[in-house]
């Protein structure tokens, strides 16, 4: 079959698009930023480190979102070190004077109940009275994770170390939080609840705390 | 054309406002438990990232590797026991305990360290927000595996233990222990 002239053409014309748009791309992708979300991590093992039997009696959990920020502005306007220096100049301008910001916004959970692995439950009868004294209610595990944890805003480099100090004042206020409301109380009534159903047979049942 | 020039300014000096300062919305929620853990597992796994690869177009190399540690909890929540699971003759007690399930998963930042970072050419460094999402996913990586190991299995034997010891102490000869999973 022989190709006219004018098919040729448009061969030609749809072959060089074709061309300049993966060179277009290819300029764009190379100039473009680093560090987009679809970039997918390794397949690499998981390492068992240690496997504990533990014996924790979780009555209650309080779950907060905190969020922490730190932000480093730059000196004052006659402490400008290169006038000539274009990248800090636009970043007082653009950034309203703030040299770097980092915002997290992390979901923590905290659960309070007993450890009982640590101070087991004792139980005495007396005539028809069971007698159970339960440990003191304590935190039992505060729970953090990445999954948990966004950079709502990120401004300026930052070291995993600066990252981690702002982590551990989430979870610092967290507990404080926590604390304001009464939960180890909490814990103690749920636990009371909860034995009483273990125990629906027994006709007195009297809780008390260790000291 | 001076009401043209006021709204003018009004636009913008509206448009210019500073930083709105974070708002501190708190979501809270208090949720009575009866998780009772039993087992407890510590998990590591190294993040692993190497761009060199799929960004053959750009030059410069980008490759970090994160080790992180995840703590992983299981047992049985003693709140879906119901009524009818608890039998009682005698000195005899038949309990009926419910299914073995994950009671915590946490990754603590303390225990999540940088091992190596190499960035060079024209390539950008790390941000905090790439090395969450590669923690995140490491999360996920974690999560998935858990279906692969006996957590459950040692949960529940280990919940049976504590079970038993526990009305053996209140005076209970003998103690019966079903368990759903049997069912």
């Amino acid at each position: 079959m022989k190709l006219n002239r004018e098919t040729i053409r448009l061969i030609k014309n749809i072959g060089f698009l074709l061309i300049l748009g993966i060179i277009v791309s290819l300029i764009i992708g190379y100039f473009a930023g680093d560090g987009d979300d679809t970039e997918k991590i390794a397949d690499t093992p998981i390492r068992i480190e240690s496997v504990r039997k533990i014996a924790e009696l979780s009555t209650i959990s309080y779950t907060d979102e905190i969020v922490v920020d730190s932000v480093e502005y730059f000196e004052e306007l006659d402490d400008v070190s290169d006038w000539l220096d274009a990248i800090e100049l636009s970043q007082r301008v653009l950034q309203r004077n703030v040299a770097r910001r980092l915002t997290l916004i992390v979901k923590g959970e905290i659960k309070l109940g007993f450890d009982l692995k640590k101070n087991p439950i004792r139980s005495e009868r007396k005539g028809d009275t069971l007698l159970v004294e339960l440990p003191e209610a304590q935190i039992i595990e505060i729970n953090m994770s990445p999954s948990g944890t966004e950079i709502y805003q990120e401004q300026g480099y930052w070291k995993d170390s600066e990252r981690r100090i702002l982590e551990n004042k989430a979870r610092s206020i967290l507990i404080r939080n926590c604390e304001r409301f009464n939960m180890k109380q909490k814990a103690k009534e749920n636990a009371e609840r909860l034995i009483k159903r273990l125990l629906k047979e027994e006709k007195h049942v009297e809780i008390t705390y260790a000291s | 054309m001076k009401q043209l020039v006021v709204i003018a300014v009004v636009f913008l000096i509206t448009a210019c406002s500073g930083d709105e300062p974070v708002q501190n919305e708190r979501v809270l929620e208090i949720k009575e438990l009866g998780e009772l853990s039993t087992i407890e597992y510590t998990i590591g796994k190294l993040i692993q990232m190497d761009q060199s690869e799929s960004d053959w177009y750009k030059w410069g190399d980008r490759k970090i590797l994160i080790n992180t540690r995840a703590t992983v909890k299981a047992g049985i929540d003693l709140k879906k026991i119901k009524e009818e699971d608890v039998r009682v003759k005698g000195r005899t007690i038949e309990i009926t305990l419910p299914s073995p399930e994950y009671t915590s998963f946490s990754m603590d930042p303390n225990f999540t360290r940088t091992e190596v970072e190499s960035v060079s050419g024209f390539r950008d460094g790390f941000t905090q927000k790439e090395k969450n999402n590669f923690m995140r996913q490491g999360e996920e990586a974690i999560k998935k595996e858990l279906a692969n190991l006996s957590i459950l299995e040692e949960a529940q034997s280990s919940a049976e233990d504590i079970v038993r010891e526990f009305y053996r102490s209140l005076g209970f000869e003998t103690v019966i222990i079903k368990s759903k999973l049997d069912q």
